[in-house]
């Protein structure tokens, strides 16, 4: 009986000690030494310095770029499809799954042997991880707008839409993107998730972004990059709440489209 | 007071000629005339696959016709974009903006037409308290009852001031109780308004209680297209005798230029439908049955039904049964295995004859003939 009534504290103990203790501990070493005590004094010293805040501004800008031009593509094709040829559906939606079934370091392997060759300035550029990152991502954003125009019924509101003097660009903005926000918002945590913390393409395309700069620091000052890890990880705690609380929308597709991956 | 623009009655007049739609090799609609006068309540009623909703379809401009024209207050607007038509519909569910509330649902087509803020609030308020839903403005579609969903649903499509308003079935997802309160308000609605209306469904009493004319549609055709009492009392013999309501099919004795003899009575031949094959098609409520123990008749059946009882009579030939509908007063001192002789109602002969002057028609088949497809 006892140990019944106590085994959901014991999970809870095993968690902390689990989860939170290495994380409480990457803190302590990350923002405490010997001499200073705790101090957060190196890590304002290293974000003065322009070659880290570089990697960092790529990430944003790789993060927010992912996230329009992912979704500008996936949305009107999507709603197209399901307006129009809900037969490609199921094809579409094996095709959006292959970026899980192919490793990164194959793809970059490929695009480094076929297409640099071909266009040796373009992925000279940072932005040319974009094309790698939605695709990536790809997974999340296909199944999160999929399920919230599922949730919909279309063709009736694209109808109602018009038949009250809208037409269809209009019904778009004003009808079918509000619906979808929930999703979009559920879809896009995931993204951000994926598109800022990913390493392994940036690295073998030789480009600078905040991980690669974090797998840098921990070569050589590895107080550093725990400092900065454990502030992205709160960050994207942080930023999860803060889409959870956005997506928990009044409309009908919040709940059906949060986290429905 | 919104008023439908009574001056310009003939706007809202709609007729399609020749509508012919095929998906592929499927032919789902044949050649489909009908003439709607501006300010009338029609509806199309007929079994699924009918072509009933492809045809409203047609008029809001959702679907492009195969050939045939469709012209709405004299225009041809057979090539007209939907949101160009002036056509305000309301659907079977689920139409409503979610992430708009009642209000705002009402306002959307206001809004697209840019009317000044101040006079779409008052019209809003004006349609919300239309419907009876005043209080319901600020809540989502999601907090409303499918009722209520549907009665903004109509004040949407009626903000605009539609020239024809389409209704797709718009109470099939309706529980009978809400449906018959909402179905009393549009019939309330459209007669205050006036609003020439369309409406599609596949429920016999809905469209003959609501609609000031049925076309009854089968396979893409309009079999008969007629008031609800002509509908009733003198249909077209070949389908629409069999889709409305019960019908018993009898073979007359005889059959002159004038009369016809049908269960030892003479009846005036204008009196009764007959069929194709020569039977006489002749309504439950038509027939009498008096007790009579040396009658031709056996009750093999009495079912109650509320007001009135069924009574299924096996007729002397012991071949055919008959139902007659009787007052259930009436019919407690019937039993099932009692002696009756079955007759045509007298009442009967009287009403029919009646309702034939009234709507101009002989209830002969070649009339019925003539009658098929639309009636100017």
């Amino acid at each position: 009986m006892r140990l019944r009534r106590l085994a959901p504290q014991l999970v809870l103990a095993v968690y902390l000690i689990g989860a939170v203790a290495p994380l409480v501990a990457v803190g302590v070493f990350g923002f405490v030494n010997q001499r200073d005590g705790f101090t957060i004094e190196p890590l304002l010293a290293l974000l003065s310095e322009d070659s880290a805040i570089q990697p960092i501004l790529n990430s944003v800008l790789l993060t927010v770029l992912t996230v329009v031009v992912g979704y500008a593509i996936v949305i009107p094709s999507l709603l197209w499809m399901h307006l129009r040829t809900p037969r490609l559906l199921g094809a579409a939606e094996t095709a959006s799954l292959l970026p899980y079934v192919i490793p990164a370091i194959a793809l970059v392997g490929g695009v480094n042997l076929v297409l640099r060759p071909l266009f040796p300035g373009f992925f000279v550029n940072v932005l040319s991880l974009v094309p790698f990152y939605i695709i990536i991502t790809l997974p999340f954003m296909f199944r999160t707008i999929d399920s919230g125009l599922r949730s919909l019924d279309l063709h009736t509101l694209m109808r109602a839409g018009e038949s009250l003097g809208s037409g269809a660009l209009r019904n778009f903005f004003t009808v079918i993107l509000p619906n979808l926000w929930s999703a979009i918002v559920s879809g896009s945590l995931l993204v951000v998730m994926m598109a800022s913390g990913e390493l392994v393409m940036a690295q073998l395309m030789l480009h600078k972004t905040f991980p690669t700069m974090l797998i840098e620091l921990g070569q050589s000052q590895v107080r550093l990059a725990a400092a900065l890890s454990f502030i992205t990880i709160l960050g994207s705690w942080v930023l999860m709440a803060l889409m959870v609380v956005l997506g928990r929308g009044r409309n009908a597709t919040a709940r059906v489209s949060q986290f429905s991956i | 007071m919104i008023t439908t623009g009574t001056h310009h009655l003939d706007a809202h007049s709609l007729r399609l000629s020749q509508i012919t739609k095929t998906y592929g090799d499927k032919t789902v609609l044949h050649s489909i005339d009908l003439d709607v006068k501006p300010g009338e309540f029609v509806s199309l009623l007929g079994p699924s696959g009918c072509g009933k909703s492809t045809a409203l379809k047609i008029i809001g401009g959702f679907e492009a016709a195969t050939s045939g024209t469709v012209q709405i207050g004299g225009a041809d607007m057979t090539r007209i974009k939907a949101k160009d038509r002036g056509t305000g519909i309301v659907f079977q569910q689920y139409s409503l903006f979610p992430h708009l509330t009642a209000g705002q649902n009402i306002e959307f087509g206001l809004k697209v037409k840019r009317m000044p803020k101040s006079e779409r609030r008052s019209r809003v308020e004006e349609l919300l308290a239309m419907v009876g839903l005043e209080e319901h403005g600020g809540k989502y579609p999601h907090q409303l009852s499918g009722g209520q969903q549907q009665r903004v649903a109509l004040a949407r499509a009626l903000a605009v001031e539609p020239r024809i308003l389409l209704l797709d079935e718009p109470l099939s997802a309706l529980d009978a109780k809400v449906r018959e309160r909402l179905r009393e308000e549009i019939v309330r609605i459209h007669r205050d308004r006036g609003t020439t209306t369309i409406m599609v469904t596949h429920d016999q009493e809905e469209a003959l209680a609501m609609a000031d004319r049925v076309a009854v549609m089968n396979a893409g055709r309009i079999a008969q297209f007629d008031t609800p009492h002509a509908i009733y009392s003198a249909p077209e013999p070949e389908f629409v005798a069999d889709f409305i309501g019960v019908m018993n099919r009898l073979t007359p004795e005889q059959v002159t230029e004038t009369s016809v003899r049908l269960l030892g009575e003479v009846l005036p031949r204008a009196a009764v439908t007959l069929a194709i094959d020569g039977d006489v098609l002749i309504r439950p409520e038509d027939l009498e049955i008096s007790a009579q123990t040396d009658g031709g008749g056996l009750i093999t059946d009495l079912t109650l039904r509320g007001g009135f009882t069924s009574v299924n009579v096996l007729l002397h030939d012991l071949e055919h049964h008959v139902r007659v509908d009787m007052p259930t007063g009436t019919a407690a001192a019937l039993r099932t295995g009692d002696r009756v002789r079955v007759s045509p109602s007298l009442r009967m002969a009287a009403d029919q004859s009646r309702v034939n002057a009234q709507a101009g028609i002989r209830p002969d088949s070649d009339a019925a003939e003539d009658r098929r497809g639309a009636i100017a």
